[in-house]
């Protein structure tokens, strides 16, 4: 009787503890870093995974996905599976430049806003941020657009600044925050200078929610260029952009599906697999 | 006495974040709990007081769990319920009185609704009449003069002592066999903590109930409790009646926490002029030139309508080389005036000079300059230090700010210092998490230290550390000031620290001064009746 009682409890089952799930979400974090990884490669060297030319005319027009074209052909017969590989570059590099836009701007802005809340250089920051976010990002993109020609990498840049707004909001209150530590204070009675406790003390104290914010950004950044190529104002066919090649391929919806739906599923996987990343960022700092 | 609760072998084990390592918080505990008296566990941080006590009630965080071990409470062993039983049991047969009471209200409802809640989740089968009298009485009885008004009242309109009382009082409503109370003063004032004592107190008489008081104040074990229990890194290392036990302790981890505290002697608390003629404070030789001086300094925060003065019409000077201390509650103006010698806060009127130069004048250059020469050390090193940071980056941080010396001479100077505060010089390349509290502390006054400054603004600097390593950092602040030849500026809530250090003391309370003095003038005759309170406890 008091054996089973002592055993019951020298003996708990090892319940599913946080500690564990926490050990899990790092470990997904590994795995899908990695996936970027190889996203990265396959952007720069598309022809280590294809074996058609991504212009030529090598099959008949639409062909059913099959072997030699895993993704079939277009309405002209170029290799689909080529062009949404060669697609990725322009893609992931377009958002690449629109994050760094976002980040750069709204990390000078933020932290200059940041150093003296309410000051003067605050509220005219405050006022210039507001008026760029009181314009809807597409609209801003296509007037950037219209003044300087089309192109995935104009668009990328107007899709950055209209960014960079949340960008200067989320570094700013970061900014004001890590000032009331107390080490922060402390440096600051050391005889530190402002410069010096900004990139000393108050950036890498930041850091954190910061980069998983951009990461979050970067997929939407990629879906806001897919969008704009998709309305005629990004890349021009025949780029392989793949906003260019859904546009291109949903007048055959009906009867070759995949033509469109191929490069919509690998913008919505892009996008998917970069806000997982910001999440799981996100909750293992906590 | 037939003992309430009985623990015998417990253990607890918490697991670490990153690998499957686990790290035991109790090795084997056994203690028993008389009935209807109060049992103190004693022990500082680390020793697994607090583990001890949410064991008990299970409310171990998600990492930590019970490896082995049986925990009876009046014959039964608590162990064998699943979480659900368990609830049934708790609220009902054991209250808990928490640490924070801040963070334990919640601030979005009333206290009535909260006081009521109590019932409800204890299943208790009193008619909401019944309920709502027995809320009224018991109010009454922990000193509230007008329950009705309080209960429509939300927790942040209260005060942190009145929280806590509410807290007590939630924590007696379903009159529990037995109440737990973890640390329940720490997070308050002296004078406060003294009035939730007493509240406890009362409740526990009236109801007869069990209580475990856990606390690392030695003064409030020996004040409060019948019976302690000693702990040191998860295990009890000594039980007894408390007057056998602080009388003639037999650890030498007993001995050393008695000794340790300047209060407790033959098994008694002395009172703090009594310790203080116990270990008087060298007079020192009062030279020269002051090194600060307040004028009639007042600062307001807010409107003049709707603001606070937080320090009115102070007036004091620190002659060099001594140590002036600053004694008051939270909200007392303290911090705000050690504030205005730094140069943190412009004063509204008055005058406030230190090292010669008045500093309200001053050009941020000029301030920076003065700042060479007068340095902080801050109340919580958990806070003051970047973790980031290796101690060399820390500590030279002042002087690669004022670009003193070559690299080669910094790293040098970083040496000494780890030598002056009595660090090893191996500590340099490490971080201030791998480090204790009396540790890190010092890493903080090795900073402080390190443009040879002549005044050094002690914020609280203790009152963050354990009893036993308060008083080796006090020594060394002691042994530094006479090497060195250092004035400080002692603000501090603890006048048991003050009779150690200071030769002169001033008590402050809502922006005035009320009393100031030598210190053994003000504490040996005090003649404010909040000195005298302060004093009292």
């Amino acid at each position: 009787m008091t054996d089973t009682i002592t055993r019951a409890v020298v003996e708990p089952a090892p319940p599913p503890t946080p500690v564990r799930r926490r050990r899990g979400r790092v470990r997904e974090l590994h795995v899908l870093l990695a996936l970027v990884v190889v996203l990265v490669v396959v952007a720069v060297f598309p022809g280590l995974v294809t074996w058609h030319d991504p212009y030529e005319l090598d099959g008949l027009p639409f062909t059913a996905p099959n072997g030699d074209f895993p993704f079939g052909t277009d309405e002209i017969g170029r290799d689909l599976y080529s062009r949404v590989v060669h697609g990725l570059r322009v893609s992931l590099f377009s958002a690449v430049l629109a994050v760094v836009v976002a980040l750069a701007g709204g990390a000078v802005i933020g932290v200059l806003s940041g150093l003296r809340p309410g000051g003067l250089l605050d509220r005219a920051l405050g006022i210039l941020t507001e008026a760029v976010m009181a314009i809807p990002g597409v609209l801003l993109a296509l007037a950037v657009i219209t003044t300087y020609g089309r192109g995935a990498f104009v668009a990328a840049v107007a899709i950055g600044i209209g960014e960079a707004t949340g960008f200067a909001r989320l570094i700013r209150g970061c900014v004001i925050q890590a000032g009331t530590l107390t080490y922060v204070e402390a440096a600051r009675t050391c005889g530190a200078g402002p410069l010096r406790v900004v990139f000393r003390h108050v950036v890498p104290s930041i850091h954190h929610p910061v980069l998983s914010y951009t990461a979050l950004h970067f997929g939407l950044a990629m879906l806001a260029i897919g969008s704009l190529s998709y309305l005629g104002f990004g890349e021009a066919p025949p780029s392989a952009e793949w906003g260019v090649l859904i546009a291109g391929g949903q007048k055959y919806l009906a009867h070759a599906w995949w033509v469109a739906v191929v490069p919509g599923l690998a913008l919505t996987a892009v996008v998917v697999l970069f806000s997982r990343i910001a999440y799981l960022s996100q909750k293992d700092n906590r | 006495m037939t003992p309430l609760v009985w623990i015998t072998g417990l253990t607890v084990a918490y697991r670490r974040a990153h690998d499957d390592v686990e790290d035991t918080a109790l090795e084997s505990v056994s203690l028993d709990v008389p009935a209807g008296q109060v049992t103190a566990v004693i022990g500082e941080s680390g020793s697994g007081k607090s583990t001890l006590a949410h064991a008990v009630v299970r409310l171990l965080p998600h990492n930590g769990h019970i490896r082995s071990g049986r925990i009876e409470l009046g014959g039964e062993d608590v162990l064998l319920r699943g979480d659900r039983e368990f609830r049934a049991l708790r609220g009902r047969h054991i209250g808990f009185v928490p640490q924070d009471p801040v963070a334990s209200l919640n601030p979005t409802k009333t206290v009535g609704a909260q006081l009521k809640e109590a019932f409800s989740l204890a299943r208790s089968p009193l008619s909401p009449q019944a309920v709502e009298e027995r809320i009224h009485q018991d109010l009454l009885d922990v000193g509230f003069a007008d329950p009705a008004a309080l209960l429509a009242r939300y927790p942040h309109e209260l005060s942190g002592g009145m929280r806590q009382r509410v807290l007590v009082t939630i924590a007696f409503s379903q009159r529990p066999r037995l109440v737990i109370a973890d640390e329940p003063t720490s997070a308050l004032d002296v004078l406060v903590g003294k009035e939730v004592l007493t509240a406890i107190h009362a409740a526990r008489v009236r109801h007869d109930t069990t209580v475990v008081l856990i606390t690392h104040d030695l003064a409030v074990a020996s004040r409060n409790a019948q019976h302690v229990v000693v702990m040191e890194r998860g295990v009890v290392v000594e039980t007894g009646p408390v007057e056998q036990v602080f009388a003639h302790p037999e650890h030498p981890y007993t001995r050393a926490l008695l000794a340790s505290s300047a209060r407790v002697a033959q098994g008694r608390v002395l009172s703090i002029a009594e310790a203080h003629l116990r270990r008087a404070v060298q007079p020192v030789r009062e030279t020269g030139q002051p090194v600060v001086e307040l004028e009639a300094v007042s600062k307001r925060f807010g409107t003049a309508r709707r603001g606070t003065l937080a320090v009115d019409g102070v007036s004091l000077t620190v002659p060099r080389g001594s140590t002036f201390a600053l004694v008051g509650e939270s909200g007392s103006g303290k911090t705000t005036t050690s504030r205005l010698v730094l140069g943190l806060e412009r004063p509204d009127a008055g005058s406030v000079r230190v090292l010669g130069r008045s500093v309200p004048d001053l050009r941020r250059g000029e301030l920076r300059d003065l700042r060479r020469r007068m340095q902080v050390v801050y109340q919580s090193p958990f806070e003051s230090l970047n973790p980031r940071l290796s101690l060399r980056g820390i500590i030279s941080e002042p002087l690669d700010a004022y670009r003193i010396g070559s690299r080669a001479e910094r790293l040098a100077r970083v040496d000494e210092l780890l030598d002056l505060v009595r660090l090893p010089r191996s500590y340099r390349d490490r971080r201030p998490t791998e480090l204790s509290g009396g540790q890190r502390q010092r890493v903080a006054i090795a900073r402080a230290l390190a443009l040879r400054p002549e005044l050094l603004v002690l914020d609280e600097p203790v009152s963050a550390l354990d009893a036993t390593v308060q008083a080796r950092v006090l020594e060394l602040l002691t042994e530094l000031q006479r090497e060195l030849d250092l004035t400080y500026f002692l603000i501090t809530h603890d006048l048991a620290v003050v009779s150690d250090v200071a030769q002169r003391v001033a008590v402050m309370r809502a922006g005035r001064i009320v009393e100031h003095g030598t210190t053994s003038d003000v504490i040996l005759t005090p003649h404010d009746d909040y000195t005298q309170a302060l004093l009292a406890v």
